[in-house]
């Protein structure tokens, strides 16, 4: 693997040129699985990956007493991610941040599928601030160290979604009120002196409390799998927005500004489609007896929260874990449940 | 077809307009129209059975709930509003996702009068709605012992503004005032919801306000807790809740918040600083305006929930008006309307009805701020006695577990009835 420095201004307009020759980033691939490890050595360092679906992904490096450390981070292959890299990251006095690209024998940019997992080799991080261009001071590398890898087993995005400016390096790790602390260190984004955690309007987008970008990924929360960037998709995640109070008793679970009551979509899985109506109604024993595990199991056995999706599952004759499961149970003969069990089979998760 | 919103009065009047036509030719209506259910009350079961309707039926039928407001606050959970772990809003639902996803039409307005013969309800506006099928989803009313004022003495039994009333009387009380609820004579809407509340605010007063010396009578028309008895009664007497069964409401004073009642051949008064009587109750106004009562309920079909009362074919009841002997709560509102549904389906269709329909009941009931219990049962249909009877029932005992899983059932319910 080569690796080369870009100035993120270079970078821009090769990322403009290689847009206006069209399709270099449609290599077909298919994977089996939905992620990829994506491995290499570094120095000592945190390596996280921001996905355009909105999740979060990190890893240390392991030290094994070289000065090549060893690490694998598993992120998604369906959506793009961005790699940031920081080498001494828990002293603040000589963090380096690097913004990682991607360079295929097509194309070149900072946001990438990796089709199958990928061995990036030694990656040469800096791991001094005054080995780096950095003109504002914020210990964010101005240059992007980009990668070559084999362009059938990446896919690199010529537009960033997470990144608004252009600049390939993503938002989160932009300074935005120039103070020579990035956004993500800073606790006072916008310079306006209250501190973010005290601050209704933290990331200075004018927008108060209700920010539709809780963790300034560029992903609006109602796009993002992980509102908060806490590692946790917010599928499994029991505080979605990370404001303390758990989703079960939060009225905006998702903080996107609309009340849970109101939000056709309040955990934000973008599962409120129209749904399809028949034109004719088919008598089905096996769906009306279904229907009746929908109060606990959700319409069409597809659960709203952290309970027992049941669409494709089998009825069983078991002892279940949920003692009120045992007590429903109890109360259906067998040929009902066989009747149920070959609805359940129709169903998908995903309906 | 998409049906729009008919909140509009030119769409409304397109849509009666339309209907009349029905009226008028009915044998052209029966061989070139859809049919018509409509569903009066959108509440658990009302909501469950028009979107059921439309998810089994899609565009082979129409469907209309009519419903006076255009946002219903959920009794299940309304106990935690009391102690402000919840507020109405968070119990909130409207009817887009019914009207939008499913192609409901909704009309949000109060039935004046069915006229079963022509098949036509006439609402209060004076406009007039033809129906082929009518379901009745309208809950409960009232039988109060005097009158009296609701808003000095709330019920908080159907939640929304009498939620926040109480709540308010509630946050008034200081160290030392008493608290007094009455439980209805049995049947009533919810049966473990009036000790869940004995327990929820006896917990409250002590352990988030602190006040020791607060006093909560809980006055039973029964001669015992109805029902989780260990549950609850383990819980009152950790709380010190002062409970007196077989106690009969005679005169409700709102000025002086008194009760009068009768314990045994006395009768004696009880004030207190905040006074909640939830009085027994019967049907919906709609189903003695419909006719289709018998006594306090309307008496049903459990394999279709149609009436059995003479005249009332194509009407149904559904939910806490009807008087099988299925509990009266959303949980199973929800399960009878997906029957119901069905049911109507089928006849439309020509096709016999299910002969062996099962409904269910769950509830998680909060007993502290941290604690729930709950209580499970399945119902069969008896074809020998023509009743619905129990199939299993089995209670949970209060535990913290149980507080978290209460609002993934909740969850659930909710979405199934009203997204």
């Amino acid at each position: 693997m080569k690796t080369t420095s870009w100035k993120i201004s270079v970078l821009v307009s090769a990322l403009v040129l290689a847009g206006c020759g069209g399709s270099s980033n449609t290599d077909d691939v298919v994977s089996a699985t939905s992620s990829s490890i994506v491995s290499g050595t570094v120095p000592g360092t945190l390596i996280e990956a921001f996905c355009e679906d909105g999740s979060y992904y990190k890893v240390k490096s392991t030290d094994d007493n070289t000065a090549e450390h060893p690490f694998e981070i598993e992120i998604p292959n369906t959506v793009g991610c961005s790699l940031v890299m920081t080498t001494n990251e828990d002293d603040d006095a000589n963090r380096v941040v690097t913004q990682i690209g991607m360079i295929t024998p097509n194309t070149s940019g900072t946001l990438f599928m990796a089709a199958t997992d990928i061995d990036l080799g030694y990656i040469p991080l800096a791991m001094d601030p005054s080995n780096i261009n950095d003109i504002n001071g914020d210990h964010v590398s101005d240059d992007i160290l980009s990668i070559q890898v084999d362009g059938t087993s990446i896919v690199v995005e010529l537009e960033n979604a997470l990144d608004d400016d252009n600049d390939g390096l993503v938002n989160i790790y932009e300074d935005d009120d120039d103070d020579g602390i990035s956004n993500y260190h800073d606790d006072d984004d916008d310079n306006d002196g209250l501190d973010d955690s005290h601050d209704t309007d933290n990331d200075g987008d004018d927008i108060e409390g209700n920010d539709n970008d809780l963790d300034g990924d560029g992903i609006e929360n109602n796009h993002d799998v992980d509102d908060d960037n806490d590692g946790v998709d917010d599928s499994v995640d029991s505080d979605d927005d990370n404001d303390g109070i758990d989703d079960y008793l939060d009225s905006d679970d998702d903080n996107d500004g609309i009340d849970d009551y109101l939000d056709s979509d309040h955990d934000n899985d973008n599962t409120t489609a129209n749904i399809l109506l028949p034109a004719t109604y088919t008598a089905d024993a096996g769906r009306l007896l279904g229907s009746q595990c929908a109060q606990c199991h959700g319409t069409n056995g597809v659960s709203t929260n952290e309970w027992e999706s049941i669409a494709g599952e089998n009825f069983e004759h078991k002892t279940y874990s949920e003692e009120i499961m045992n007590a429903q149970a109890i109360g259906y003969t067998e040929d009902e449940k066989l009747d149920i069990n070959n609805w359940l089979k129709t169903l998908s998760s995903n309906d | 077809m998409k049906r729009t919103h008919l909140n509009s009065r030119r769409d409304f009047m397109k849509f009666v307009g339309v209907s009349s036509f029905f009226a008028v030719a009915p044998s052209i209506a029966e061989a070139a129209t859809t049919p018509h259910i409509v569903v009066v009350g959108g509440g658990f079961s009302g909501a469950t059975c028009a979107k059921y309707l439309k998810m089994w039926g899609g565009s082979s039928v129409n469907v209309t709930i009519i419903e006076a407001n255009p946002t219903y606050v959920s009794p299940i959970l309304s106990n935690l509003v009391l102690n402000g772990q919840k507020t109405t809003a968070d119990l909130s639902f409207t009817y887009g996702d019914l009207n939008n996803k499913y192609d409901i039409n909704m009309i949000h307005s109060t039935v004046s009068s069915v006229d079963k013969i022509n098949q036509s309800l006439t609402l209060e506006n004076g406009s007039s709605v033809q129906y082929d099928k009518l379901v009745l989803a309208s809950g409960i009313d009232f039988i109060k012992v005097n009158d009296y004022d609701i808003t000095k003495v709330p019920h908080a039994w159907k939640a929304g503004e009498q939620t926040n009333l109480l709540k308010a009387q509630i946050d008034g009380m200081v160290d030392g005032d008493t608290f007094t609820m009455t439980v209805p004579a049995a049947p009533y809407r919810c049966p473990p919801g009036p000790y869940e509340r004995a327990c929820v605010v006896a917990d409250y007063l002590k352990n988030t306000k602190g006040f020791t010396n607060c006093k909560v009578n809980v006055l039973d028309a029964n001669a015992n807790i109805t029902v989780e008895a260990d549950t609850f009664g383990a819980k009152f007497a950790e709380y010190g809740i002062e409970y007196k069964p077989s106690t009969t409401v005679t005169a409700v004073d709102d000025n002086t918040k008194t009760l009068t009642y009768t314990e045994g051949a006395e009768s004696k008064t009880l004030s207190s600083k905040v006074l909640n009587v939830i009085p027994n109750q019967k049907a919906a106004p709609i189903v003695f305006t419909a006719g289709v009562n018998s006594g306090n309920w309307a008496p049903i079909n459990p394999l279709s929930y149609e009436s059995t009362e003479t005249g009332a074919e194509g009407i149904y009841i559904i939910g806490d008006s009807q008087a099988t002997g299925q509990p009266k709560a959303g949980h199973i509102g929800n399960s009878e309307a997906k029957v119901c549904a069905d049911a109507i389906l089928r006849t439309i269709n020509g096709v016999a009805l299910y002969a062996s329909p099962k409904t269910n009941s769950a509830c998680y009931s909060p007993t502290s701020a941290t604690e729930a219990s709950w209580l499970s049962g399945v119902f069969k249909y008896d074809s020998s006695t023509q009743t619905m009877v129990v199939s299993n029932l089995a209670a949970g005992e209060s535990a913290t577990e149980n507080y978290r899983k209460m609002f993934w059932w909740s969850e659930n319910l909710f979405s199934d009835t009203f997204t």
